[in-house]
């Protein structure tokens, strides 16, 4: 192994997932990481937890910059890469400064969709800025736009803290990507039952206000709030990438290759920025998570450094706990199932479900061609990483479709067929 | 202080009035009875109407569990059941390994105490605190392992299930449960009195923990215990045979009673049909091991040849089974013998006891005491046919398996015409260990003197089936295991003698005490690894109670004395307590001679040398040795004074 | 890590001494539901009856990878992933996503719990006289043996469910 000088553009998880990789496995590599944020590694899915206080802001940090120094890492924070020169093989950062490489690692992450003026009391929730600055802000009544993960999560958090809260979201149903009708439908129970107003099938039309936001109409009816969040998704924060000449995918993440290479060679790329095929399904998608950043930041340094490695594909793993509920989301649910089949021209009969309620439970399996390719549960504690280990090795249900159809939980504890050799490679 | 091992609740269940309530453990009186069989004795003697009949809904079941059960001490998972017997009318204990006491425990329960009769067909969940008396409809009719896997289906494999088979629901009387399909419960039948309250199953499981109270000093005594096992040469011999390590103590050192303690079943023909390289290649499947048991004996089996291959079963004490099967019943072969044992776990028929009447019916039939006419046209004899048959009547109640399946005192009622003179039978139930073959040793003496009835072995426990063992072996094992000096010369008057009679009381206080603390088993494979020293070890450890093994024999024999009491008060006495006639007879065998009644020693014992170890086994219990009945001293020793005054009040004692 | 827990489930007899003595020695009590291994029952009628279930240590370990506080890392010393429970926040998505079943919930602690290899020295190992667990050196015949475990528990799975 060549003693590589690699810089990694991000200091989120994939960034510091890529560098630390790097550096455990070629010591001698010379490895910089850039971030426009001035503090170590920080994670956003526990924002939510420090809002509503059960967390401190200290325990929201993964790392501290003391790991940094001591896993050998260069860091360059608190200003941004303003240019690339990938001829010359060189970093320009809005401060001057000037880093010449070998590799390139990107890992810029991803933003909130934001629609609208930026008011007063108008907040999205994706850095520990962001949380920073809700918590400063003393509000009363909330509006949350979106009822995906983070805007069910802040929702609560600010329900906690004392806010009347209200939901709103376009579609049909609560968690879209993540859960059908039925099993949004008991979220939604959930979530009324605790006292935050839901709506649903409305989307935001006029933010009203001057300086400070002070209502929200939407396609149904106006709302009073004095804090609006926006949580409607994320996108990939592409600009450096597209100014850079980088192949972009149809979902408008960076394009990579099996190796997590981009569209020039010695550049890679890794995190929310990325569009990466479904591992459930092979299609190109944005399953922007925690953990696929994490695996690709992993997979992406040891290609950097030659040990090549090919990932598998991105899962879309949700896991909310809504008033003490335990809600989990894998791959596809069978609205959007429909919807792929539809386009693509697949046979719609090829799609069932199968479907378990109890008083204290639900699960639903959604099955395309005999393969597992979602999965939602409410409440249900044992087996889960059964069912994601075989919708990894896409393993038909055939042999095991008693099991799903009979049992509460499908075992004591979860295995079942082979051990995925993802997950128990050897030397 | 943390006070571990006792879950520290009680639960009482009343089926009538579908009521469940939970009371905290009396930790005084739990320490004093120490739990489990202990707690049985005194709730049963307290709360149990001694006239109830068993069907009646006032009949009561308890079920205990020890305080060391469920605490990783090896062996440590003895679940211990007291009801009035329907087949013989006594109060007296059943014991059980398997899943269901810990998940009792693990719920928080040290005693279920249940009463009454539901109005309909129920079973009851126990889920820590969540106790529910359920619908069981959809299982009634149901054989065991139907039961357990429907309910397995419907609540997760992780409880543990108690279940009685049809046999239960037409309430016959020489029944057991099953739990989780292997561990029979409650011979005498349990299954009966749960069928007479519409009881179908019960299931468990635990959602807590057991506290204990200074786990170093716990762990550092299980270490000491398991290095016994780990080094022994043997011990892997011991796991891949399970219980037929006792072949050859049946097939050939003692032997086993055929044609209803007329003769002798012949060695080579058990070497021949049922040898343990034959099990091994294809009978058994699987090993399976009782809760924190080093030992495991347990049986998973496939019958691998012939017309039944394929059937399947769990068994626990395969080797007793074959035995039954095979010398009771004659049924020929190991496969038919495996099918018969199938049928009985499916039913629920208990395999011990009503192999013994199968044998008293063909004698019966023999001597034309039985005819054609009783047995609906079918020729009774010692073979797989008859087997089935008389079982099959047996699980459904019907014609004269059905009479037999009542149990002796009912079956000699029903049957009459003197049938009672070649019923060889104490106290309702069958014994199973001849002395003439075995010599006088504690297990073929206790079941003279067992308030259970002939139940065996629950005489010098460890040591039986030793033939060869030494007088010196014996004497060794009493004071490991906390006998003291003075009872230990009473026993051993002179050098190469014991008194069986007077050793006897400790064998039997022994397994009493291994049923109260839930620690411990009565197979010698495994209590030979033990010491005497484990059990205070192991229970202060774990109750942060310091005490000692005499303070704990102690409380064992008092448990035996309320026993007794409970017994007594039922009327039962010295008059029960009976040799049987056949074993005074001579036992003509086929190769082995003429076998006399005789002690441990060769020395032929008469009928009047037996009368005196009656009395000496009533005087080393401290009991009226003309009555055979506790004297008030002797109860008031032990802390008993309410005991003897209700005894005395209806005319027990004097 | 040099050494590696290997599973024999063929000679598991589903006697509950690693459970017992798992929680015993983590948390002073015995516990089925705070132990960090399990024993899995079947009598269904499989070639096997009793499963031990535990963490295998995964090279590319998903929990780690989910961990949304990077709370779960790799012991140098024994190779064991351990949970850090002053990093952990409960969520629960290292339970959800482990193939295996070998993260667990500790309801009293309210974090993931899972086998740490006791430092090195496994106490279920030590009270499993079956040699249903083993803890052996991660030579050839070791990862044989490690590999064997794993992929018998596969087999096994097929026969039980599969039927």
């Amino acid at each position: 192994m060549a003693k590589s000088k690699v810089a990694v553009i991000g200091n989120g998880i994939a960034g510091f997932s890529s560098a630390s990789t790097i550096k455990r496995l070629d010591d001698g590599s010379d490895v910089t990481v850039f971030s426009e944020e001035s503090v170590p590694l920080y994670s956003a899915c526990v924002l939510p937890n420090y809002i509503s206080g059960s967390i401190s802001r200290e325990r929201v940090f993964v790392r501290d910059l003391e790991d940094y120094k001591r896993l050998g890492l260069r860091t360059i924070f608190g200003c941004t890469v303003k240019e690339i020169d990938r001829v010359a093989k060189k970093v320009f950062t809005s401060d001057g400064q000037i880093f010449s490489f070998d590799k390139l690692v990107f890992a810029t992450g991803s933003e909130a969709v934001l629609f609208g003026e930026r008011k007063k009391g108008i907040f999205k929730l994706k850095s520990l800025k962001d949380a920073d600055d809700l918590l400063a802000h003393k509000g009363r009544r909330a509006v949350v736009v979106g009822s995906g993960a983070i805007g069910l999560e802040v929702a609560i958090a600010l329900h906690l803290k004392g806010y009347k809260v209200a939901v709103i979201e376009m579609l049909e149903s609560l968690l879209p990507m993540a859960l059908d009708k039925h099993g949004a439908e008991k979220v939604r129970e959930i979530i009324e039952g605790q006292g935050i107003e839901v709506y649903l099938g409305e989307s935001a039309t006029v933010v009203v206000g001057g300086e400070s936001v002070q209502g929200l109409v939407t396609s149904r009816r106006s709302l009073e709030c004095d804090t609006l969040i926006w949580a409607v998704g994320m996108r990939p924060r592409v600009t450096l990438a597209r100014e850079l000449g980088l192949k972009l995918g149809e979902k408008g993440g960076i394009r990579v290759d099996s190796h997590m290479e981009t569209s020039f060679p010695g550049i890679y790329a890794c995190g929310d920025c990325v569009e990466t095929d479904d591992m459930f399904t092979g299609a190109p998608s944005l399953n922007l998570f925690w953990h696929n950043a994490n695996r690709q930041g992993a997979i992406a340094a040891r290609n950097c450094i030659g040990l090549r490695r090919a990932y598998p594909g991105s899962q879309n793993i949700l896991n909310v706990d809504l008033f003490g509920n335990h809600v989990v989301g894998f791959g596809h649910t069978e609205t959007a199932m429909r919807r792929s089949c539809h386009k693509n021209g697949d046979d719609p009969t090829d799609l069932s479900v199968i479907e378990k309620e109890e008083v204290d439970r639900y699960f639903r399996i959604v099955l395309f061609k005999d393969r597992c390719v979602g999965a939602q549960f409410i409440n249900v504690e044992k087996d889960l990483g059964l069912v994601l280990n075989i919708m990894s090795l896409r393993k038909e249900l055939k042999s095991i479709q008693r099991v799903f159809d009979k049992r509460t939980s499908i075992s004591q504890k979860g295995w079942l067929g082979r051990i995925n050799p993802l997950f128990l490679s050897g030397k | 202080m943390k006070v571990g091992g006792y879950a520290g609740q009680v639960l009482y269940i009343d089926l009538t009035k579908e009521e469940i309530k939970k009371e905290p453990l009396d930790l005084d009186m739990a320490r004093k009875y120490l739990g489990g069989f202990g707690l049985n004795c005194r709730f049963a003697w307290d709360l149990l109407d001694p006239e109830v009949d068993p069907y009646s809904p006032d009949n009561m079941i308890f079920m205990g569990m020890g305080p060391m059960l469920g605490t990783a001490a090896p062996a440590s998972n003895k679940n211990s059941v007291m009801t009035k017997w329907p087949s013989t009318g006594t109060i007296s204990p059943g014991t059980a390994g398997g899943d269901f006491g810990i998940n009792v425990k693990l719920s928080g329960y040290d005693e279920v105490i249940i009463k009454g009769r539901a109005r309909r067909p129920v079973y009851i969940k126990i889920n820590g605190d969540d106790v529910e008396i359920l619908d069981a409809g959809d299982l009634w009719g149901k054989d065991t392992y139907k039961t357990t896997d429907m309910l397995w289906e419907k609540e997760g494999r992780q409880y543990a299930v108690v279940a009685m088979g049809p046999t239960g629901e037409r309430l016959v009387n020489t029944s057991v449960c099953l739990i989780d399909k292997i561990t029979t419960w409650g011979k005498g039948g349990l299954p009966a009195v749960m069928g007479s309250k519409n009881l179908k199953a019960l299931v468990a499981c635990g959602n807590k923990g057991i506290a204990v109270a200074d786990p170093v000093r716990l762990v550092k005594r299980i270490r000491i215990i398991l290095e016994r096992f780990a080094i022994h040469p043997g011990y892997q011999k011991l796991v891949d045979l399970g219980t037929m390590d006792g072949f050859s103590g049946w097939a050939d050192v003692h032997g086993m009673s055929i044609n209803n303690w007329t003769g002798r079943f012949p060695t080579e023909e058990a070497y021949r049909i049922y040898s343990p390289e034959y099990y091994l290649e294809n009978i058994k499947a699987g090993r399976i091991a009782d809760p924190t048991c080093p030992i495991g004996c347990k049986d998973h089996l496939r019958i691998r040849k012939g017309e039944f291959s394929g059937t399947e079963a769990w068994v626990s004490s395969f080797y007793g089974r074959v035995v039954h099967m095979a010398a009771r019943c004659q049924v020929g072969s190991y496969e038919n013998n495996v099918k018969t044992q199938h049928f009985y776990q499916l039913t629920g028929l208990c395999i011990h006891s009503f192999t013994a009447l199968i044998d008293w019916a063909v004698e019966l039939y023999e001597k034309g005491i039985l005819t054609k006419e009783d047995t609906g046209g079918v020729d009774l004899k010692h073979d797989f046919e008859t087997t089935m048959y008389l079982s099959e009547q047996a699980s459904k109640k019907e014609g004269l398996g059905g009479i037999l399946s009542q149990g002796f005192k009912n079956a000699i009622q029903d049957i009459g015409r003197g049938c009672e003179e070649c019923a060889v039978q104490v106290k309702g139930m069958e014994p199973l260990y001849d002395p003439r073959m075995n010599r006088m040793s504690g297990p073929e003496f206790s079941q003279v003197v067992n308030p259970r009835g002939a139940h065996a072995p629950q005489g010098a426990v460890t040591l039986y089936m030793s033939k060869d063992a030494s007088p010196e072996k014996f004497k060794e094992w009493l004071e490991d295991r906390g006998v003291s000096e003075d009872a230990v010369k009473r026993i051993f008057p002179r050098p190469g003698y014991f008194n069986i009679a007077r050793m006897t009381p400790y064998g039997e206080d022994w397994v009493g005490f291994m049923n109260s603390v839930g620690m411990g088993c009565l197979r010698g494979r495994v209590d030979n690894f033990f010491r005497g020293e484990d059990w205070p070890e192991i229970y202060s450890a774990v109750t942060g109670f310091e005490t000692s093994l005499e303070e704990m024999r102690r409380a064992a024999r008092r448990n035996w004395h309320v026993l007794k009491a409970l017994n007594v008060r039922l009327g039962f006495s010295k008059k029960d307590d009976v040799f049987p006639e056949r074993w005074f007879q001579p036992l003509e065998t086929d190769d082995r001679g003429t076998l006399l009644l005789s002690d441990y020693f060769g020395n032929p014992l008469s009928k009047k040398d037996c009368e005196e170890l009656l009395k000496d086994y009533y005087r080393e219990r401290g009991w009226d040795a003309r009555t055979g009945i506790p004297t008030e001293k002797t109860l008031a020793e032990y802390g008993l004074e309410d005991v003897a005054a209700d005894l005395k009040k209806r005319g027990f004692i004097e | 890590m040099d050494k590696t827990l290997v599973l024999r489930p063929e000679r598991c007899t589903g006697c509950h001494s690693c459970e017992m003595v798992c929680s015993l020695t983590h948390d002073g009590e015995c516990n089925l539901n705070l132990s960090r291994i399990g024993v899995m029952k079947t009598n269904g009628g499989g070639t096997n009856e009793n499963i031990p279930v535990v963490c295998q240590q995964c090279n590319d370990a998903i929990c780690a990878d989910v961990c949304i506080m990077g709370a779960i890392s790799r012991d140098e010393a024994t190779g064991a992933l351990l949970v850090n429970e002053d990093l952990c926040v409960g969520c629960k998505t290292c339970v959800v996503a482990c193939p295996l079943g070998g993260v667990l919930y500790h309801y009293v602690k309210k974090c993931a719990m899972k086998c740490d290899l006791c430092g090195g020295d496994p106490e279920c190992v030590k009270s499993c006289l079956y040699g249903a667990l083993d803890y052996l050196p991660l030579d050839s015949w070791g990862w044989r043996q490690r590999r064997k475990g794993s992929e018998n528990l596969g087999q096994l799975f097929e026969v039980v469910y599969g039927k």
